[in-house]
C-alpha cells in the first residue's frame, strides 16, 4: 500500500490526508462534450436543410425568370419586324457613319474612347420616316464586353434637338441609365432613371442585348420608354419631360457610345407598330 | 498518489483527474471532457482493516504503537466502513459552528478526519471540532475550514468578454437587421419584389451577405455568450461528413450551370435578382462548408460549437467591416504618399497600362490586403487563445474566422457576376481555402506564441505561420497582375475557356493552381497537428491549507516515518506548499 513517494500505513488508513480539490469542479466549458449519438443527428439535420435549402434554391432561380416582364410579351399585335440585320456583314448603308460610327468585321463600331463627344450612329430610316408615332422597338446584340479595348458603353438615342432627347446607355457591370440631353451622372441633374440589373452578363465572354421600346401612349398616355437587357424588363418611365411628341417632328434614333466608351454591335431588329416596311 | 478520481477514502464521489468534474461511480468515461476514468485501485481503498482491532486507550501515548490498531479480517466497504464510524456530535458541533454545508451541486468533502468513534474524548471545546484522536494532543485542533471555491485561471476575464460579447452582439444585430431592411426596401422600392424588374444582384447579394452576417452573428453571439456566462458546456463541433458537403456543392454548382446555359441560349431570360439570389449564396457558402467540414473532420473535430461560430461570425461581420475600413484608410494614404490620384484607390482595374498606377494596385492588393485581412480573420481566435488546448483546435478555430470572411467576400463577388453569377462562383470555389488556411495558420502561430511554451522552435513556428499566412494571400492576389505583366503571358491568359458553353477567363487557371497548392498545405498542416499534444488545463493556485491536519512533528514520531513529500499532486493538478 505504497503510493507514489508517500509513505503508507495501515494504522493511519487515512494518512496521507488528500484535500478534496479547492476548485469545485465545473464543467469545462472549454472542452466539447461527447454526447453518443447527438453529433451524427446534428450533422444529419444540417445535412438535411442544406439539401432541402439548394434543391429549394434551384426551383427559385429556374421559376424566376417566368415571373419577370419579357421583352418578346411587350411587343403589341400588329407591330411588325421591319429591319433584322446581322452588322457583322458590312455596311447595309442604314446607319449614319458621319459621327465617330464605322463598320467593321465585327460589326457596327461606335468608338468615343479618345474623343470628348458622344458617337452616334443615327438609323437613317427613322431621319425620313415616322417610326415613333406608332412605337418601335429597337434591340441590338452588343459584342461581348473582352472584345473591346476600352471601356464598353452601349447608348441607344431618341429624339432631337428640336423634339428632345433622351439617352439609355449601360456600363460594362449591368448599370443602367435614362437620361435627358447634356444629363449630368455625377450630380444627377437629367437622370430620369438609373440601376442596375441582375439580368446583365457580367462574364466579359458572354454578348448582351440592349433594347428600347417607345409607345406615345405608354404609363399616364404619355409617351413611355421601356429598357430590356437580355429580353427582360429592366425599367420602364414616363419621358414627357424630356420629349415633345406634340411637336409634329420626326423622332429619330439611334445607337452609339458615351464619350470615353466604345462599343460594339453586332445585330439589330427593329419591330414598329406605325409602318410595314422602311 | 491519490487517485481523486474515484478513490478519495471517505468519499462515494469521483472526479475527473482530467477536467476535476464530479462523475459517477459507475462512468468510465468523463461526461463532461470524455477522458478515460480510471478504474477503482483497491490498493489505495480503505479496508476494515484500517479502522478495525483494538483501540488503545483514551489519552495514550503516541508511542504507544502496539496498541493502535492491527489488521483485520473484515473487509468491507468504504462507505459501510465509514458510515459506521461517523460521530455525529462532531459533524453537529461543526455544522453548527458555520462550517460551510456543502452548496448545492457542490461535491461533499469530508473535513479533516472522520472522527474514530472508539477515540472519541470529551475535549471537544466550544468553538472548535473535537480532535478526534486521543493521544494528547494538548491544543484544540482547528479544521481546516472547506477552502473557498478559487476561480479558474481567466475565469473573470472570460465572464467580463461574455458580458461585452452579448452587448456588441445585440449591436450587431440589431445592425444586421437595419441593413437588411435596407436591403428589402431597396429591392421592394426599384422592383415589385420578386415579380419586379431584375433588381441588382451585385447590391442585394451584397446586403444580404453582410446582413445575414451582423443578424445571425450577432444572435449566435448573444446566445453562446450567455451560455458561456452561465457556463452550459458547449457541444463538438460536427458538420456532415466533408464529401457530403462537396455533393451539395457540385448539386449548387451543376444547378446554377445548367440554369445559365438555358438563360443564355434564350430559352428564358436571366431572372429577377431575389430569385436567383439564394442559389447564387449557396453556391458561395457550400464550397466554404465543404472546407470547414473537411478540416474539422480531419482533425478529429476538436473544437466546440460555441468558439467555431463565434469566430466564423467574427470574420464575417467583424473582420470585413474592419478589413474594408483599414484597407480604405491605408490605400489612401499610400496613394497620397505615391502620389497617385485619390480616386485610384478605390479603383482596381488591372488594365490602365499606367505603370504608377499599377505599382500602386500592387501595394494595395498585395501588400495592404493580405496584412489587414491575415491580421484581422484571426482576432476572433485570439481573443479566446488562452483556452484553446491544442494546435488544432487553434487552426480549427481560427480557419472558421477565415471562411466567415470568405462567405461575405465571396458572395458580394458572385453578385457582381450578375446574370453570369455561376462563372464567379466557379472561379471562387477554393476562396474559402485561401482565406480559411490562411487564418488557420495565423491562429497556429498565435497559438504557438501565446501557448506554445515548451514547444521547439517556438518562436520560429509562431512567426513562420504569421508569415506564411500574409505570403500566401500576398501570392494569391498579385498572382493575376504579375501574369498579365508579364511578356507573353498576357495574350494566352485572354483567351477563355468553356465549361460546355460557359466561358471563363483563362487567368482562373492560375487560381485553380493556387487552390491545389493552398490544399495540399492544409492536408500536411492538418496531418502534423491533428495528433499534437495540447498545453495542459489551468492549474489553479495552491489553496492555502495546511499540508497536514496536524503539526508534522507529530507524525514524525511515528515508527516507519520517513517524510511526506514537500508537494503532493492535488486533483487539479495545482500543489499544495
Amino acid at each position: 500500500m505504497t503510493m507514489e513517494g508517500i509513505p503508507q500505513y495501515s494504522q493511519y488508513p487515512n494518512y496521507p490526508y488528500m484535500y478534496p480539490p479547492a476548485t469545485a469542479p465545473q464543467p469545462a466549458a472549454d472542452q466539447p462534450t461527447k454526447p453518443v449519438g447527438r453529433p451524427r443527428l446534428y450533422a444529419l439535420i444540417v445535412g438535411v436543410i442544406f439539401t432541402i435549402l439548394i434543391v429549394a434554391a434551384i426551383a427559385l432561380a429556374a421559376y424566376s425568370p417566368s415571373l419577370a416582364p419579357t421583352e418578346s410579351g411587350a411587343i403589341p399585335r400588329g407591330w411588325t419586324k421591319v429591319y433584322d440585320a446581322n452588322l457583322t456583314a458590312g455596311d447595309d448603308g442604314r446607319w449614319d457613319q458621319s459621327q465617330g460610327c464605322a463598320f467593321g468585321s465585327s460589326g457596327l463600331n461606335a468608338d468615343a474612347s479618345s474623343s470628348s463627344n458622344a458617337a452616334l450612329c443615327a438609323f437613317k430610316p427613322s431621319e425620313t420616316q415616322d417610326l415613333a408615332s406608332g412605337g418601335f422597338l429597337l434591340e441590338m446584340t452588343l459584342t461581348p464586353a473582352a472584345n473591346i479595348t476600352s471601356e464598353a458603353v452601349p447608348l441607344i438615342v431618341l429624339g432631337s434637338d428640336t423634339s428632345g432627347a433622351v439617352f439609355v446607355f449601360a456600363d460594362q457591370q449591368g448599370n443602367y441609365t435614362i437620361c435627358q440631353a447634356n444629363c449630368d451622372t455625377a450630380t444627377r441633374q437629367g437622370v430620369l432613371e438609373s440601376g442596375s440589373t441582375a439580368t446583365w452578363h457580367g462574364d466579359p465572354y458572354v454578348a448582351n442585348t440592349f433594347a428600347v421600346q417607345f409607345v406615345q401612349q405608354g404609363l399616364n398616355n404619355n409617351p413611355t420608354i421601356t429598357l430590356f437587357i437580355n429580353g427582360e424588363q429592366v425599367a420602364q418611365i414616363d419621358v414627357s419631360q424630356a420629349i415633345n411628341v406634340s411637336a409634329g417632328a420626326a423622332i429619330p434614333f439611334g445607337v452609339g457610345s458615351l464619350s470615353g466608351g466604345a462599343e460594339v454591335y453586332t445585330h439589330a431588329t427593329l419591330y414598329t407598330g406605325g409602318v410595314s416596311s422602311l | 498518489m491519490t487517485n481523486h478520481c474515484g478513490e478519495e477514502d471517505q468519499l462515494t464521489s469521483r472526479f475527473c483527474p482530467h477536467c476535476g468534474s464530479q462523475v459517477a461511480e459507475s462512468d468510465r468515461q468523463c461526461t463532461v471532457c470524455g477522458a478515460q476514468l480510471p478504474g477503482p485501485t483497491p490498493a489505495a481503498a480503505p479496508t476494515a482493516s484500517s479502522v478495525s482491532g483494538a483501540a488503545p486507550a483514551a489519552g495514550g501515548s503516541a508511542q504507544a504503537a502496539g496498541a493502535w490498531p492491527t489488521a483485520a479480517s473484515q473487509q468491507a466497504t468504504p462507505a459501510a466502513t465509514y458510515a459506521a464510524y461517523q460521530p455525529a456530535a462532531v459533524v453537529r458541533t461543526a455544522q453548527a459552528q458555520g462550517t460551510p454545508a456543502a452548496a448545492p451541486g457542490a461535491p461533499v468533502y469530508p473535513q479533516g478526519y472522520q472522527a474514530y468513534q472508539a477515540y472519541q474524548t470529551a475535549q471537544t471545546q466550544q468553538g472548535h471540532a473535537a480532535t478526534p484522536y486521543g493521544y494528547g494532543y494538548p491544543y484544540p485542533y482547528y479544521y481546516s475550514p472547506y477552502p473557498a471555491q478559487q476561480k479558474k485561471p481567466g475565469e473573470t476575464y472570460a465572464k467580463v468578454l461574455s458580458w461585452i460579447l452579448v452587448f456588441l452582439c445585440g449591436l450587431s444585430a440589431l445592425g444586421g437587421l437595419v441593413v437588411l431592411l435596407i436591403g428589402i426596401a431597396t429591392a421592394l422600392g426599384s422592383v415589385s419584389a420578386l415579380a419586379g424588374e431584375g433588381g441588382s444582384l451585385t447590391v442585394l447579394a451584397q446586403l444580404a451577405g453582410f446582413g445575414l452576417a451582423l443578424l445571425l452573428g450577432g444572435a449566435f453571439g448573444m446566445y453562446y455568450s450567455v451560455t458561456g456566462i452561465m457556463r452550459r458546456p458547449s457541444p463538438k463541433f460536427t458538420l456532415p461528413p466533408a464529401w457530403v458537403m462537396l455533393a451539395l456543392t457540385l448539386l449548387a454548382l451543376v444547378g446554377g450551370v445548367a440554369l445559365w446555359h438555358v438563360n443564355a441560349f434564350g430559352y428564358t431570360t436571366p431572372g429577377t435578382a431575389l430569385g436567383v439570389l439564394p442559389l447564387a449564396a449557396l453556391c458561395g457558402i457550400a464550397p466554404a462548408a465543404t472546407i470547414l467540414a473537411f478540416t474539422s473532420q480531419r482533425l478529429g473535430d476538436p473544437a466546440t460549437r460555441r468558439h467555431v461560430w463565434m469566430s466564423l461570425f467574427w470574420g464575417a461581420a467583424g473582420a470585413t467591416l474592419l478589413a474594408a475600413v483599414l484597407e480604405l484608410v491605408l490605400g489612401v494614404i499610400v496613394a497620397v504618399l505615391m502620389n497617385v490620384p485619390f480616386s485610384t484607390a478605390l479603383n482596381t482595374n488591372l488594365t490602365s497600362g499606367n505603370p504608377a498606377q499599377s505599382l500602386f494596385i500592387l501595394i494595395e492588393i498585395s501588400i495592404i490586403a493580405p496584412v489587414v485581412e491575415e491580421g484581422l480573420k484571426p482576432l476572433g481566435a485570439l481573443l479566446i487563445i488562452r483556452r484553446l488546448r491544442t494546435p488544432g483546435q487553434a487552426f480549427l478555430v481560427g480557419m472558421a474566422g477565415g471562411i466567415g470572411f470568405d462567405l461575405v467576400e465571396t458572395i458580394g463577388y458572385i453578385g457582381m457576376g450578375q446574370a453570369d453569377w455561376v462563372y464567379v462562383a466557379i472561379e471562387r470555389i477554393g476562396a474559402g481555402l485561401l482565406h480559411g488556411v490562411g487564418a488557420g495558420m495565423a491562429a497556429l502561430g498565435w497559438y504557438y506564441l501565446i501557448n506554445g511554451k515548451g514547444v521547439p522552435l517556438r518562436w520560429l513556428k509562431g512567426i513562420g505561420c504569421g508569415v506564411y499566412a500574409v505570403v500566401q494571400h500576398a501570392v494569391f492576389n498579385g498572382s493575376n497582375l504579375i501574369a498579365l505583366l508579364i511578356p507573353g503571358l498576357s495574350a494566352p491568359l485572354a483567351q477563355p475557356l468553356y465549361l460546355v458553353k460557359l466561358p471563363f477567363e483563362s487567368a482562373a487557371l492560375i487560381f485553380m493552381v493556387l487552390y491545389v497548392v493552398i490544399l495540399t498545405v492544409l492536408i500536411v498542416v492538418t496531418g502534423r497537428i491533428r495528433n499534437a499534444k495540447g498545453m495542459a488545463p489551468p492549474t489553479p493556485k495552491a489553496p492555502a491549507v495546511p499540508t497536514l491536519p496536524y503539526p508534522a512533528y507529530l507524525y514524525s514520531t511515528y515508527p516507519g516515518y520517513q517524510g511526506v513529500p514537500a508537494q503532493t499532486p492535488t486533483t487539479t493538478g495545482g500543489s499544495r506548499s
